[in-house]
C-alpha cells in the first residue's frame, strides 16, 4: 500500500491518496482506521515549525468519528499541513517540510485542489442533502449509485499540484506513479457513500451499476478561466461547438494536459496553483433509467396523425395515436417524457386494422418503474377506455433492444392492406378478376409527389406479393394487396403522373383513384403476444 | 381565390391555376397543379392548341440552347439541391406536331426544376391523354378542401386573366 497524503500550506485540507484492491471498498474502511490511526500519530509527532490549524473549517463533529464499527469513511477535517508525507507499505513513512509559507488566516481558506470539494462538501449536511433531494423526487428505487461530476479546472489544478508533487518527491529520490494518486471524485464517492446510506435509512449505495442515479454536479465559476491557456497550447483539442455549452468539457481538458509537456504547462499555469475565495456550489440532480413499454395500437379514426402535426408552433390537427397512447403510461410512470417510435406509420386518413401495428415507447426517467403483469394489463385497459379512436394490446415492460426490433418490421416485413378503388369507366366483374391471378408483381416507384417536398428523389422498387378484389359496384371496388414493407399503395392505385409503374389504371385501361384504405396487418410477430 | 395553405394531406389535393396567353401567343394555355406541399406539376390547359384539331406530336426536344438540356436536370438530397432554376419565361421543352408547328412550354412559375417526364421521348403522345383529375369531390373528408375544389372546377371554365403569384414555389417540374 502506497500511502501519501499531500498538504501544503495551500492545500487547505488533506488529500489522502491510497491505493487499494479494486475489488472492495471494505479493504479501504479497515485502511482509513488504520490511515487515520497514523495520522494521529503523525499530527502528534509532527515539528513544530509547521503550522497546524487543527480548527476545522465548520466545526461539525461527525468528521472525527473514530468509532471503528462504523464501515463509514471518514475523512479528517481540513488541517492545516505543511507536510508532505510518504509511506509505503505501512512501514515508512517520510516527512517533508514544504518550505512554503505557512498560512495565516487559515480557517477559510478554500483547498487549491479540490475547491472545497473534500472540506466542506463531504460531510453529513451534503449527505442530508442529497437524501432530501432523493426523497423529493419520490423514485421508487431499490438502490442507487452515486455520480459526481468536477468542474474541468479541477483537473488543470490536479495536474498543477501532480508536478509539484512529483518535483517534492524526485529531490527525495522517490518514483511515484500518476496511479498512486487518488481522484477528488473517488474520494468524494468513498466518503459519501456511507453518509448517504445512511440518511436514506439503509438503501444500498452502489458503486457499479444501479438504475437510479444521483449525480452531485460541481460549479466553480470563479476558476472556470483556469483551463482557457490550454485552447492557446494544445488547439487541436478544442472543438468549437454550435450551442453555447463551453468548449472546455472535462474530456477535452484532459486530453490537453495529456498532451502538453511539463515545462509548456509550468510556464501558463502556477504550480501550485492559487487560492481561490469561494468553494464549490454543488447541484444534486436524480435520474431513473429508462424503462421500455412495448405493444400494438390500432386506430380506427381517418383524422389521426401518428405524431402531433404542428406548423410554425400551430397544432393543425388534434391529438395524434402517439399521445393518446402516452399520455395514460406517462402518469402510471411517472416519467417526465417519452420518445415514441412504431414499425412504420399510416398517413392521417388510413385506418389500422387487425392485430395492429407494434410499437415501443422509451419511458425517460420514471419515477416508478416496477409494474406486475395485472398492473400492466389495467394500464392497457386504462388507455382504451380513454379514446375510441385508438386501441392498444399485448402492453408490456421490454428492454431497450426493443427500439431496434421496430425498424427491422418496418424494413423488412410483408404488410396487407384494403383499398375502396373508384374507376372511371364502368366495369363488371370479369373485368376485375385477373387481378387475383397476379403474383408477386415488382414496382418501380418514384418518390411520391405527396412526401417528396420532405424526401429525396428517387425510385424504389417494391413487390407486390398477391391481391384479391371484392365487386362493389359499376364504378367502386374493394382491393386486398399484400405487399413489401414501404410499398406506397395510394401511387399504384393512381399512378402517380406515371410515376410509379406498373400501376392499377395501366392493368384496368382506366383512370382509377383510391378513395379509403385500411391496413389489415403488419406481419411482424414481436412483441409477443400477451395472453388475456 | 387568395392563397390557401392546407396542411390536410388527406387525398392528394391540387389547386389548379392558369396561365393564360403565355408570351402573348394567343391560347397558349398553361395549367399549374400545385400541391398542398407546394410542390407544383406543370400542364397543357385543354385550350392549348397542341389539344386541338387532332394535331399529334411528333417530337419533344428539351434542349433549349447549347449549354441547356432539361434532360440533364439533377437533384440530390433531401433538400432537392442542384435542380436547375426557373423563372416565368423560361422554356422547358419545344414541341413539334406532325403538321410541322412548333410551341415552347414555358415555367410559368419561378422555382427549381426537379424533374421532366422523360417517357413522352418515347411515346410523345402520351401529353396528348388527359391528366387524370386528381381532385374528387367525394373523397374529400374536409369541407374546406371540398369548396375550393369547387372554385378551380369553376376556374377551368373562366378564360379570364389569372394574376396569381406563387411566393415562394419551390419545386416545379414539367409533367403532361
Amino acid at each position: 500500500m502506497l500511502l501519501l497524503s499531500y498538504s501544503t500550506d495551500f492545500v487547505s485540507c488533506i488529500s489522502k491518496y491510497v491505493k487499494i484492491h479494486e475489488s472492495s471498498n471494505c479493504i479501504f474502511f479497515d485502511l482509513t482506521q488504520e490511515t487515520l490511526k497514523e495520522l494521529q500519530i503523525f499530527i502528534n509527532d509532527t515539528e513544530n515549525d509547521k503550522c497546524q490549524d487543527s480548527v476545522a473549517l465548520d466545526s461539525r463533529d461527525d468528521y472525527k468519528s473514530k468509532d471503528a464499527a462504523e464501515s463509514e469513511t471518514s475523512e479528517d477535517p481540513p488541517n492545516k499541513r505543511a507536510k508532505l508525507e510518504t509511506s509505503i507499505t505501512d512501514v515508512q513513512s517520510e516527512e517533508e517540510a514544504a518550505a512554503v509559507d505557512k498560512s495565516k488566516d487559515g480557517d477559510s481558506r478554500v483547498c487549491v485542489v479540490c475547491l472545497g470539494i473534500l472540506q466542506g462538501l463531504c460531510g453529513t449536511t451534503q449527505a442530508i442533502k442529497i437524501a432530501e433531494a432523493v426523497k423529493a423526487g419520490n423514485y421508487e428505487f431499490d438502490t442507487l449509485v452515486l455520480s459526481v461530476s468536477l468542474p474541468a479546472q479541477l483537473c488543470v489544478r490536479e495536474h498543477s499540484c501532480w508536478l509539484y508533487v512529483k518535483k517534492e518527491v524526485r529531490e527525495k529520490g522517490l518514483v511515484l506513479d500518476k496511479d498512486d494518486v487518488i481522484q477528488v471524485k473517488e474520494a468524494f464517492k468513498w466518503i459519501m457513500q456511507g453518509m448517504v446510506t445512511k440518511e436514506l435509512g439503509g438503501i444500498a449505495v452502489v458503486t457499479k451499476v444501479s438504475p437510479f442515479e444521483v449525480s452531485v454536479e460541481f460549479t466553480h465559476p470563479e476558476t472556470d478561466a483556469d483551463c482557457h491557456f490550454l485552447a492557446a497550447t494544445c488547439p487541436d483539442c478544442f472543438k468549437p461547438t454550435k450551442n453555447k455549452q463551453s468548449v472546455f468539457t472535462r474530456m477535452a481538458v484532459v486530453k490537453a494536459l495529456e498532451k502538453i509537456p511539463d515545462a509548456k504547462f509550468l510556464k501558463h499555469y502556477p504550480c501550485p496553483p492559487t487560492q481561490p475565495t469561494s468553494s464549490c456550489s454543488p447541484q444534486v440532480q436524480c435520474l431513473h433509467v429508462s424503462v421500455f413499454v412495448a405493444g400494438r395500437y390500432n386506430k380506427f379514426c381517418r383524422s389521426l396523425p401518428q405524431t402531433p402535426w404542428v406548423i410554425d408552433g400551430e397544432r393543425r390537427m388534434e391529438s395524434s395515436v402517439e399521445e393518446l397512447i402516452a399520455a395514460p403510461i406517462l402518469s402510471a410512470f411517472r416519467a417526465d417524457g417519452f420518445n415514441f417510435s412504431s414499425s412504420g406509420r399510416e398517413d392521417v386518413d388510413v385506418r389500422t386494422l387487425g392485430n395492429g401495428r407494434p410499437f415501443a415507447m422509451e419511458l425517460l426517467n420514471p419515477h416508478k418503474s416496477r409494474f406486475s403483469k395485472e398492473q400492466m394489463k389495467q394500464l392497457q385497459e386504462t388507455i382504451n377506455q380513454s379514446s375510441d379512436k385508438i386501441k392498444v394490446r399485448d402492453l408490456q415492460i421490454v428492454t431497450r433492444e426493443a427500439m431496434s426490433r421496430m425498424k427491422e418490421g418496418e424494413e423488412e416485413k410483408t404488410k396487407s392492406y384494403t383499398a375502396l378503388v373508384w374507376t372511371q369507366k364502368p366495369i363488371q366483374r370479369e373485368d376485375i378478376s385477373f387481378i387475383d391471378d397476379i403474383k408477386d408483381l415488382t414496382l418501380d416507384q418514384k418518390t411520391p409527389l405527396r412526401v417528396l417536398h420532405r424526401r429525396a428523389l428517387a425510385v424504389r422498387q417494391r413487390a407486390i406479393h398477391s391481391m384479391s378484389t371484392r365487386f362493389l359496384d359499376s364504378h367502386h371496388f374493394y382491393l386486398r394487396l399484400k405487399t413489401q414493407a414501404g410499398t406506397y399503395i395510394k401511387e399504384f392505385v393512381h399512378g402517380d403522373f406515371g410515376r410509379t409503374n406498373p400501376n392499377l389504371c395501366q392493368l384496368l385501361k382506366t383512370d382509377t383513384d383510391i378513395l379509403e384504405l385500411d391496413v389489415e396487418s403488419v406481419d411482424v410477430d414481436w412483441p409477443p403476444p400477451v395472453p388475456e | 381565390m387568395g392563397f390557401f395553405y392546407f396542411a390536410f394531406n388527406v387525398t392528394n389535393t391540387f389547386f389548379h391555376f392558369l396561365f393564360l396567353d403565355m408570351k402573348g401567343k394567343p391560347c397558349e394555355d398553361h395549367c399549374i397543379l400545385q400541391h398542398s406541399n407546394r410542390i407544383c406539376v406543370i400542364t397543357l390547359a385543354e385550350t392549348h392548341p397542341i389539344l386541338q384539331n387532332g394535331r399529334t406530336i411528333k417530337s419533344i426536344n428539351y434542349q433549349i440552347s447549347n449549354g441547356c438540356s432539361r434532360l440533364e436536370n439533377k437533384v440530390s438530397g433531401k433538400s432537392k439541391r442542384g435542380g436547375q432554376f426557373l423563372t416565368d419565361f423560361a422554356p422547358l421543352c419545344r414541341i413539334t406536331c406532325t403538321d410541322e408547328t412548333e410551341y415552347t412550354i414555358y415555367s410559368c412559375i419561378r422555382g427549381r426544376l426537379l424533374e421532366v417526364k422523360e417517357n413522352i421521348l418515347e411515346t410523345p403522345n402520351l401529353l396528348l391523354e388527359k391528366v387524370k383529375p386528381t381532385i374528387l369531390p367525394y373523397t374529400c373528408k374536409c369541407k374546406v378542401h371540398y369548396m375550393s375544389s369547387l372554385t378551380c372546377l369553376h376556374l377551368h371554365t373562366i378564360t379570364a386573366y389569372c394574376t396569381f403569384f406563387f411566393f415562394p414555389v419551390k419545386h416545379p417540374y414539367m409533367s403532361s
